[in-house]
Parts: structure tokens; C-alpha cells; sequence
């Protein structure tokens, strides 16, 4: 049977006739105009004026549409069984640990869902926590917003709980049988797996037609941690079905800083994950908080407190010191306890101090040297704590404490002839001091106790025999402490280290090192609580913590999960690591059927009209499109616009290089070989870039710039001159390479070779250095090479030269005369030794690098002079020699009074 | 009832119009006559014009021996055009050439018969012999009296025909004035008659601006003024390239038809400066003759 959430929305539906006849007008009429001819129109489109009309049909399904949507507005719902009449109220009983902020989507959803059901029924909602005890006063709530606001506000509890009482209220009367009843129920959250028991069956007796449905889908936690030295040991464990079997625990600081994440992978059909890591001790103080990303619950944080962070002690004690009799030695027993706890560094003074260690063991029967007491003491006065031991030979020395002061002690026998007491134990510890949590065995026995005779105010007593003559004594000295046993280290005076107790009193102890003056003398104070979340909140109560060490505490109701302090000390007392998880994994009664989704009576209508009220939006917009035409086509050509720019953009970026390559073809740039010192790269940039400046100035030419060449890497043929310096080493070219040079000269370009190893030796070129040099140049593929002619083009493109002077003045040039023929008899690769680019360059400050040598500035006027020719001889080949030109250049060299070179 | 009235009401029009046509007519004369004041023209007359220096390919016939003797230059004699011929002025008058665009002063219509009347008046003063066809198709001499040129010129035709070719002589001159916004196949076919019979002419092209470039605002419903059909156009619908495509083939078909008949194409916008049109339109034809 359908029924309306809002029966009003339906006086939507008045509105139907008044859309429809809006629709009529449907779409405005169109601007009328007149137009000449419609001659070329007409081949264009095909629509006349019938189209104009709006369809019959697409009004229906217009109409149609803002019908559901009216319909949408009534919120419709199908009812599926009449059932629920004969109930009075619908109860929801559910739990609120720690588990359900982990599910708590899931949670509300069912509770959602049993309050839209009661609501439709029109029934109240009677709504109770498991772990409350009373039954008497429900919260009633009369919508299912309500009860979401309520679980908003009210947050489910960072503990385990305890629902037995709770159940035990269903035999009463007969209120939970004349309702519908539900239980929210997870057994994670149970306290005691025999208390979920019997809550269950209690549910069975009485009244099984309790539907129990458990929200918790999936859920990590964090089982057990611990700090073991340096090392963290924790167990992960989870429930349900995870895809993923990644997890990933974060290491956060105190000011909320990450320290570590990392990635943890459960392996196939396991639930259960073992880490330990190990970490610099240095770094596992810095840890406050461990936990499991994406787990949003208590027991997936841990935090850290005082009592968890180690610290490095040392005992001193003789090094590669093996134990004959243990049981008899001082150090063992107290290594025993320290070893598994802390950090401990076991050797001389000098050792243990270079480790930083925050408390020193001094075990009985260690005698120091002189030069150790002195460095024991300034590290004490610097704030050092210092536990040492008694022993017989203690009373031979007078300064106890290390404070310069004398201290006049004796040794006591106890249970001899001569002692009032024969048996004395340890007096119960005051409630104010250290170790007020601590309890004395019954079966101690000391047989031997230092006294001090001098014994004043400043020394405190921590601990004291039956006969308050004191067994654990301190002294401030300096900024540090000096605690003394008055007792042996090992069994000798008393049977206290073989006692459990003896390890607490030293634990205890370790925790003066880290408060200053005062001892944790009161209850622990709760700072933050945990909440549900797993986050720090302010507490809304002052609790206190009873600490006792090597004694589980679980958080509950007087104690809940938190951190606890005295201002000198932390405890974190954690739900991790503190959940009672025997029934997490157990299976429950048969007969006790568990949901885990709950069934609704109520079907909800308004999704499926919404769904539909959009499938016939759609449905309208293609119909638009289609009577509209084009559309399509049209979005088909602005996408087009957008690929056609996509498109250049691709070919520009895969033609940038030719873009590259025609600037340098339309423009003339001067090119210098790569060459691998970067000093004679930079002098050969320098030197072409001032021959530039020269052309520019001098010619009509006009080379826009300088290049670097790669010979192995990019092309040559842009160029028409290329300066090469090299070496007299003969090079390792490919032939690949050599074929690359032949093609360039084939092409009509011209290198300049310009032999630097030679060029100093300008007196000294003989025929055997040019055949070296000749046969050099063979390996870069150049043979038959000749001294230049003395009428050689390149002595008259320009200017009239004699000489080809650079750096150097060597007279000899050689060129190639290797298929001249094809070459228009232009040269091609030019060979000299005079190093060019070292005349033409400059430095930062416009001087020249080199001097010209020997002929000065004038012979630097003759390089530049030679490199302009040059240039203009790669570009103009044989022009000059042409006949044409002979005559004025005869006629400027009969010139007799001017001398050229 | 109505439709005698509408047509009363449109006769009225039309007869309003001449007197400002003539007017109009009479203006643009002026300044075409100011325009071409220093236009001179070179052609087969009898009377001498001018000496030009001989370049290859002139005929020999025209060398002055004696001036080229005496200036020791091979100079020719150019003689002035002769200008007697018939020429026949067409202009349409379908109800497509009434359509005027928001913002343009005049249709096509009136200018396209100013044009005709001016050109009348300018060949009539040359001595020219002048016929403007009538609604009928029928040449109407006007070169003696520009009376002939009457209310009955300017009647709206219902269809689009064209004179037949015996109307014309040979070796005359036409000027048609149309949008040539129809079928062009007669008239594709009158020009390739034409051009056996050796007819010279010019094909002048009227058009508003708006069927240059066709542009939509909005969703527009645009009624045919020649069919009185409409359509609908949408202003999502990309009609306006689509039109722009199709006219510049139009124009394309009109260029190419015109040149393979050895005849003039020109273009006219009514938002254009019709002086300056006329102007252009009158030396050419006046060189050409």
C-alpha cells in the first residue's frame, strides 16, 4: 500500500493543468521578419513552419515529468506487511563501545532505518544503551532526525562494557514483549566474554523475538604493544571482510608531527599481524602517538607515556666481566632488571658517561679510582642520579654521597646475639612516597644494614625497615641525586634483590631521573581523555589513576582511557593494548540469530521517482537535441576548434627543432667545433663573436651570432665557415663522423683548422713538422694538403694580405686541393697554426686575452683583417680572382707609398 | 476587399516613388557627369585624340610616319571612341528586390531602378539609343523621351523572367540589374544566345548587406517576400556559415558565366555610396564601348 511522508506536496499536483498550458506556449515565438528570398536558405535547412508547434506527445511527457516530481515532494513509501500494528512501542537497545565509531555510518544507518519504520507506523521510539542499568526511563524520540541528533551528541564510550545487568530487566515485565524490540550488538564492545554470554542467553530465555543485528562490518585494532629497549613490538589484529590487506601505522610526535609511516601487508587468510621495529632510542622518546590510518577508533591509538620511554642507564662494572657464581654477584641482579627494560651500558665510569646515560648503578664491592670519583662527581652535580650499593668496605670511606661531606656510618648486624629485633622486613611505604603502590613481600629477611650516624635533613628517606631505620636513602647534591641502598647489591646483607620487589623499587626509582626534585607523591591526575575517536579531548571529570607497575589496568568508568599526570610524570593508560578481545572471535549460540543488516518493512519510493524523474530529464534533453538537429554536430565542431590548437601545438613542439634549423638557414651565423676543454670553447666564442663585431662594423655582412658545434651531434651544412681548434693528438673520429666533414666540404663549406700545439713554435716549422701536421689532419679525413698558393683568393676577398697572422705569425697556411673541380675551386679545409681565436678574443672587460706576438696590435689588425677575408671568401668563393677585379686590384697594390701588410 | 486595397495602397507607393527617383536620378547625373568631366576615351572614332608611342603587337596600320619621322619616334595616332550603339536596361522587379534590412536607406528595388534611369539619362546625352525593358519584358525606347520612363516601370513582377533574345540586336549592350537571388539556369542561358549575337554587357548584382552577411540575433521566424514561405531558424543552428558558404558559390557561378559570355560582373551593396559605384560603373562602360 503506497502512503505520503507529505500528503500536502500532492497539492502540487494542482499545478499540472497550469504547466500544461504554459507548455502550450511553449517555446516563445520567434522574432518575425522579412527576408528577400529564401533561394539559398532553403538548401540550408529544411525546417518550416509546422515544426514550430510543440508535439502532443512530448507534452504528455512533460506533464508526466513534473508529475513525479510533485511526487518526489510527497516523500511516497511502501508499507510491506501490517505486522507492526499489534506492537505498542519500537525499543532499540544499543551498544556504545569502543567498536562502533569504527562502523558508526553503519550504526546510525540501522537505527535510521528502525526509527523510519516506527515513524511511518506511527509508534514511538524507546531508546536505550546496553551498558546502562535502568530500564525505567527510555529516551523516547518521535522521529528518526531526532535520534540522529541524539547519537551525534552523544558519542559512544572508549571502554569495553557490561550489559548483563541491563538484560536482566527483560524478565520483569511485560513492557519489552509488547514492543518491537532491537538490539544493536557488538561483541567487541563486551567487557567479559561470560557476562555476553549470559546476556544472550538472557535474550533467549525471555524474549527471542529480540532481532539482534551487529553494525560492526570491518575493524583493526591495535592488541598488544610493547616498548622493549629499543625495540617496539606490537600485534595488529582485524576483523571482517578487507579487500586490501595493506594497512599503514603512523609515528607521530609530541607537537603532532609525523615521524614514521609505513606500510604493513597481512598475509593471505590472516588476520593477525606481528610488527617490531627497532629504533634509536633517541627516536622512540620522540614517539607520542602510534596508530592505524583510517581506523577511527580508541583502539587504533596508542599513546605513549613516560613509563614506555626508555632511558639509557649505566652499571659500572669491569668490562668483558664474566660471571663466576651470578647469584653471588653485586651487578647481576640488577642487570637482570635493567637489561629487559631499559638501555643499559655496562663498563668504567669514563664509558658509561661518554653513553649519556641519565642514571648510574653503582653495585657494591666497586672501587673507584681516584680520577673516577672526580668525574662521577661533576657529572653528578651537573644533575646525574646516582643509585649505588653498600657493601663492607664501605665503611672504610667517609664520603657517601659525593658531596665533600663526611658521613659516619656503621654497619648493623640484625638477628645476631646483640639486636633487639631478630627478623625485620621493610615497613609499608607511605602514601605520599614513590613507592606507595608497591607491596612488601612477607618473606624478607636482612641481615645486615649501613647506618648512618650522621643522618640530617637533607638526606631523605625513600624507604625504611619496620624499625624506620632507613633502607633507601637520598641526597640532593648538587643539581643531582645520590640514592643509596643500605643494603648489598646481592643476596650478601639481605634477600631483597632476589625479591619481585627489588625490581619495582628499581623501576621506581629509574622515574627519579626523569622528575627533578619532587616524587610522584599523589594519584596521577587524568590531563586527556581519549575519546571514541582515538583523539585527545579535555576530560568533562577529574579522574584518578592508581598506578602499579607490571599490573594491567583496563579503562572503565572510574578510570577511562587517557592520559594521567602529576605534572613531573605521564601515564598513558590506553584502550589499546588494554581490550579484552577472548570473544572477539568466537562464535555465539546458534540458536541466537545475529543480523548483520536490518530488513525494513518500509519501502522508501522517493529514490526510485527521483532516479526516474532524472532518467526523463535526460530522455526530454536528447529529444531538444534531436528536434533541434545540429547540435551535436555543432559541439562536434567547436571540439574540433580545440583539437585543431592541440594539433599546432604538437606541430610546433615536433618541428621546433626545423624552426631552429631555418633561422639558422636564413640567417648567417659563425660557427666554432665543440671542442672537450672548456677554456678553448670559451676563447673560441669570444674570438668569433669579436671577428663578428668586426664584419658588422667593416662589411656589409651580418652575422647575427655565434654558435657551438657539436660535430658528433648536430648538423654543419648551415654554416659556411667552422673554426676548429685541435690538438696534435690525432682524435678518434668515426667514419660516420669523417663522412660527415667530406659532405660538408662536398656541400661548398670551408672548416678552419687551427693547430694549437704548434703555434708557439713559430721559428722553429720545418718540413717534418708539416708532414706532422699533414698527417694529423689525415685522421678528421683531409689528405693532400698543400701550402696556400701565393695568389690565393683568400689573400684578396677583402683585403689585400700577405700574411695570416693570429695569436701567432706563422707563414704557413695549408689548404686542401681535393676536388677543386667540384668545388668551384674554392678551398675547403683550411689548415693553420696560428691560433686565431686566441688574437680575436676578449675578455669581460673588452681587453684581449693574448697578446699578439711578435708583431703587436698591428699583427692582431692582420688576424682580424685574415678572419674577415676568410669569411667573405666562404661566401663569395673565386670572385675576386675574377679578371674583372684584377685591375683595381692591381692598380691599389702599384699604390707605392702604401704598404698593405 | 483588402487586397484591392492593398493594391491601391501599392500603386500609391509606386507612384511616389518616381518623382523622387527622377529626382534622385537627376542628382546622381550631376555628380556622375562632375565625376567624369576629365574621362576622355581612346577607341575607333573618327576625330584624332592623341599621339602614343608604338609598342609591339598595335597594328602598323595606325602609324603617323610623318610625326614619327619628325620626332624620331615610331608614334601612333589614337583616335577618339566612337560611341553610337544600342544599349537595353534590364532591372528586376520581383518582390525579393522590395527587401530592405534594418538600417539600410534604400531596397534594391529603388536603387536598382535609379541605376537604370541614371544610366538611361547618361546614354540618351551621348546620343545613345536606349531601351529599358517594361514589367512585360518589352523594350521601351526611352533615349527620346525620358517620359517613357513611367509608373509602369516600377510594378512589382510576381515571376522572375527574362526578355527573350530576339528583343535584343546584335553587337548591343546590356545591363541587367538583378540580386540574382534565383535559379540562374534562363539566364545562363540568355547569355550564351547572347554571345552568338555578339552582345555586350554587364551583369550588376544587387544586394542588401543583410544577404551579404546573413546574421541571426535570436530565434527568428523569416518569411520569403517572393512565396510568402517561412522558416524557422533556430539561433543554436550554425545557418550563417552555411549561407555565407552557399552565396559565395553563387557569386562564384555569376563571375564565371559572365566572364565565358565575355560580359561584366559588379557587385552592389545598398549600404554602399551609390555615387561612387555609378561612377566606376559608367567609365567602364564608357572605355569598353
Amino acid at each position: 500500500m503506497i502512503n505520503f511522508s507529505n500528503v500536502y506536496a500532492l497539492f502540487g499536483l494542482i499545478s499540472l493543468p497550469l504547466i500544461l498550458y504554459i507548455m502550450k506556449f511553449y517555446p516563445p515565438s520567434p522574432k518575425k521578419a522579412d527576408f528577400s528570398s529564401f533561394f539559398i536558405l532553403k538548401n540550408i535547412i529544411n525546417n518550416n513552419i509546422e515544426k514550430t508547434k510543440f508535439p502532443l506527445w512530448l507534452i504528455i511527457f512533460r506533464v508526466l515529468l513534473c508529475f513525479f516530481i510533485v511526487l518526489f515532494f510527497s516523500k511516497p513509501y511502501l508499507i510491506k506487511s501490517s505486522q507492526t500494528d499489534k506492537y505498542k512501542n519500537f525499543v532499540i537497545i544499543a551498544d556504545n563501545g569502543w567498536s562502533i565509531p569504527s562502523n558508526l555510518e553503519n550504526y546510525k544507518n540501522i537505527i535510521k532505518e528502525i526509527s523510519l519504520d516506527a515513524e511511518k507506523n506511527k509508534k514511538e521510539i524507546h531508546f536505550y544503551y546496553s551498558s546502562s542499568e535502568s530500564f525505567k526511563k527510555p529516551i523516547i524520540f518521535k522521529s528518526h532526525n531526532e535520534i540522529i541528533d541524539f547519537l551525534d551528541k552523544n558519542p559512544s564510550l572508549p571502554k569495553q562494557i557490561i550489559r548483563e545487568s541491563f538484560f536482566k530487566n527483560l524478565s520483569i515485565n511485560n513492557y519489552f514483549k509488547e514492543s518491537k524490540v532491537f538490539f544493536i550488538f557488538s561483541n567487541l564492545d563486551s567487557a567479559s566474554i561470560e557476562s555476553q554470554i549470559k546476556s544472550l542467553d538472557l535474550i533467549k530465555i525471555n524474549n527471542p523475538s529480540i532481532q539482534i543485528i551487529n553494525p560492526i562490518k570491518k575493524i583493526t585494532f591495535i592488541e598488544e604493544l610493547k616498548v622493549e629497549k629499543d625495540n617496539i613490538k606490537m600485534k595488529i589484529r582485524r576483523k571482517g571482510p578487507y579487500i586490501n590487506n595493506d594497512f599503514f601505522i603512523q609515528f607521530i610526535g609530541e607537537k603532532d608531527d609525523l615521524i614514521l609511516e609505513k606500510k604493513y601487508t597481512f598475509s593471505k587468510n590472516s588476520n593477525e599481524f606481528d610488527i617490531t621495529e627497532k629504533f634509536p632510542l633517541e627516536v622512540i622518546n620522540q614517539f607520542f602517538l602510534i596508530k592505524i590510518i583510517n581506523e577511527n577508533h580508541a583502539a587504533a591509538f596508542y599513546y605513549l607515556d613516560d613509563f614506555r620511554k626508555k632511558i639509557p642507564v649505566g652499571i659500572v662494572a669491569e668490562e668483558n666481566y664474566a660471571l663466576e657464581k651470578p647469584l653471588l654477584s653485586s651487578v647481576y641482579y640488577l642487570k637482570k632488571i635493567l637489561d629487559n627494560t631499559h638501555l643499559t651500558f655496562q663498563g668504567s665510569i669514563k664509558k658509561i658517561l661518554a653513553k649519556n646515560t641519565s642514571v648510574i648503578f653503582l653495585p657494591s664491592y666497586k672501587s673507584l679510582l681516584e680520577s673516577e670519583i672526580k668525574e662521577l662527581k661533576d657529572w653528578i652535580y651537573s644533575g646525574g642520579v646516582l643509585i649505588r650499593f653498600s657493601d663492607n668496605k664501605i665503611i672504610d670511606k667517609s664520603d657517601i654521597f659525593f658531596d665533600g661531606k663526611k658521613d659516619f656510618i656503621s654497619l648493623r648486624r640484625i638477628g645476631k646475639d646483640l639486636s633487639f629485633q631478630s627478623n625485620l622486613s621493610i615497613d609499608s611505604f607511605k602514601k605520599n612516597s614513590i613507592f606507595s603502590s608497591l607491596k612488601v613481600p612477607k618473606d624478607l629477611n636482612f641481615n645486615k644494614q649501613l647506618i648512618l650516624d650522621s643522618f640530617n635533613s637533607n638526606i631523605v628517606t625513600l624507604a625504611s625497615l619496620e624499625d624506620q631505620s632507613p633502607l633507601i636513602t637520598m641526597k640532593y647534591v648538587g643539581e643531582g641525586k645520590v640514592i643509596l641502598f643500605h643494603i648489598t647489591s646481592n643476596n650478601e646483607w639481605s634477600n631483597l634483590p632476589l625479591s619481585s620487589l627489588f625490581e619495582d623499587l628499581i623501576l621506581k626509582l629509574l622515574l627519579i631521573s626523569k622528575t627533578e626534585k619532587e616524587l610522584p607523591s599523589k594519584e596521577m591526575k587524568i590531563r586527556y581523555e581519549i575519546n571514541s575517536t582515538g583523539a585527545l579531548a579535555s576530560p568533562k571529570k577529574n579522574y584518578y589513576l592508581n598506578f602499579t607497575p607490571n599490573k594491567k589496568i583496563f579503562p572503565s568508568s572510574d578510570q577511562p582511557a587517557g592520559i594521567y599526570d602529576n605534572n613531573k610524570l605521564s601515564i598513558a593508560l590506553n584502550l589499546s593494548g588494554n581490550l579484552k578481545t577472548q570473544g572477539f572471535f568466537e562464535s555465539f549460540d546458534k540458536e541466537i540469530k545475529i543480523k548483520n543488516n536490518y530488513n525494513k518493512s518500509v519501502i522508501e519510493l522517493k529514490n526510485f521517482i527521483l532516479c526516474l524523474v532524472f532518467i526523463m530529464f535526460l530522455i526530454d534533453m536528447l529529444i531538444n537535441i534531436i528536434l533541434k538537429k545540429n547540435i551535436l554536430f555543432l559541439i562536434f565542431l567547436k571540439k574540433v576548434k580545440h583539437l585543431s590548437i592541440l594539433f599546432f601545438l604538437v606541430v610546433i613542439i615536433f618541428y621546433g627543432k626545423n624552426l631552429e634549423a631555418n633561422e639558422r638557414y636564413t640567417n648567417l651565423f659563425l660557427a666554432y667545433i665543440k671542442t672537450d676543454n672548456k677554456l678553448l670553447n670559451q676563447i673560441a666564442f669570444s674570438g668569433l663573436e669579436e671577428l663578428r663585431m668586426n664584419l658588422v662594423e667593416r662589411t656589409s655582412l651580418n652575422p647575427v651570432g655565434v654558435k657551438e658545434v657539436d660535430i658528433f651531434e648536430e648538423e654543419l651544412f648551415y654554416y659556411p665557415l667552422i673554426y676548429w681548434q685541435i690538438k696534435n693528438s690525432k682524435p678518434k673520429l668515426s667514419e660516420k663522423i669523417i663522412n660527415k666533414i667530406n659532405n660538408y666540404f662536398d656541400s661548398g663549406g670551408i672548416i678552419l683548422f687551427d693547430v694549437l700545439d704548434f703555434s708557439k713554435s713559430y721559428t722553429n716549422i720545418n718540413r717534418s713538422k708539416i708532414e706532422e701536421i699533414k698527417n694529423l689532419l689525415t685522421a678528421y679525413g683531409i689528405k693532400n694538403l698543400k701550402s696556400i698558393p701565393k695568389n690565393h683568393t683568400l689573400k684578396k676577398s677583402y683585403y689585400l694580405l700577405n700574411k695570416y697572422s693570429g695569436r701567432w705569425d706563422n707563414r704557413i697556411l695549408l689548404i686542401q686541393n681535393d676536388n677543386l673541380e667540384t668545388k668551384d675551386g674554392v678551398t675547403s679545409a683550411i689548415v693553420g697554426l696560428n691560433d686565431w681565436a686566441g688574437a680575436w678574443a676578449k675578455d669581460k672587460n673588452q681587453y684581449h686575452l693574448f697578446q699578439a706576438v711578435p708583431g703587436g696590435e698591428r699583427q692582431r689588425e692582420i688576424s682580424y683583417r685574415f678572419g674577415i677575408n676568410l669569411l667573405m671568401y666562404s661566401l663569395t668563393g673565386n670572385y675576386k680572382s675574377d679578371q674583372v677585379h684584377s685591375k683595381s686590384i692591381l692598380e691599389r697594390l702599384k699604390e707605392s707609398n702604401y704598404i698593405w701588410i | 476587399m483588402t487586397i484591392l486595397q492593398s493594391l491601391f495602397r501599392s500603386s500609391e507607393k509606386t507612384a511616389n516613388l518616381l518623382p523622387s527617383l527622377l529626382s534622385h536620378s537627376s542628382i546622381l547625373l550631376k555628380s556622375l557627369y562632375e565625376g567624369l568631366h576629365s574621362t576622355r576615351f581612346a577607341g575607333k572614332g573618327e576625330n584624332f585624340w592623341q599621339y602614343k608611342e608604338y609598342t609591339q603587337g598595335e597594328s602598323v596600320i595606325n602609324i603617323d610616319w610623318r610625326k614619327s619621322a619628325s620626332t624620331k619616334k615610331i608614334l601612333i595616332k589614337e583616335r577618339e571612341k566612337e560611341l553610337s550603339k544600342t544599349v537595353y536596361l534590364y532591372f528586376d522587379r520581383s518582390y525579393s528586390m522590395n527587401y530592405k534590412s534594418e538600417g539600410v536607406s534604400y531596397n534594391k528595388f529603388f536603387l536598382s531602378a535609379l541605376l537604370t534611369l541614371t544610366l538611361c539619362k547618361l546614354f540618351s546625352n551621348n546620343k545613345e539609343k536606349v531601351f529599358i525593358f517594361n514589367s512585360d519584358n518589352k523594350p521601351i525606347n526611352c533615349s527620346a523621351n525620358i517620359n517613357n520612363f513611367n509608373v509602369n516601370f516600377l510594378k512589382n513582377k510576381k515571376k522572375q523572367t527574362f526578355p527573350s533574345i530576339n528583343q535584343f540586336k546584335d553587337k548591343s549592350l546590356c545591363i541587367f540589374f538583378s540580386d540574382f537571388l534565383f535559379d540562374s539556369k534562363d539566364f545562363n542561358s540568355l547569355l550564351k544566345k547572347c554571345k552568338k549575337k555578339e552582345i555586350q554587357g554587364y551583369i550588376i548584382q544587387i544586394l542588401d548587406p543583410m544577404e551579404i552577411n546573413f546574421k541571426l540575433s535570436s530565434a527568428t521566424m523569416l518569411s520569403d517576400l517572393e512565396t510568402n514561405e517561412t522558416l524557422i531558424f533556430d539561433k543554436d543552428i550554425d545557418v550563417e556559415n552555411e549561407y555565407i558558404k552557399k552565396f559565395k558559390k553563387l557569386e562564384y557561378d555569376l563571375r564565371n558565366i559572365s566572364s565565358y559570355s565575355n560580359w561584366k560582373y559588379y557587385k552592389f551593396s545598398t549600404d554602399k555610396d551609390i555615387n561612387k559605384f555609378i561612377l566606376s560603373l559608367s567609365k567602364s562602360i564608357l572605355i569598353d564601348k
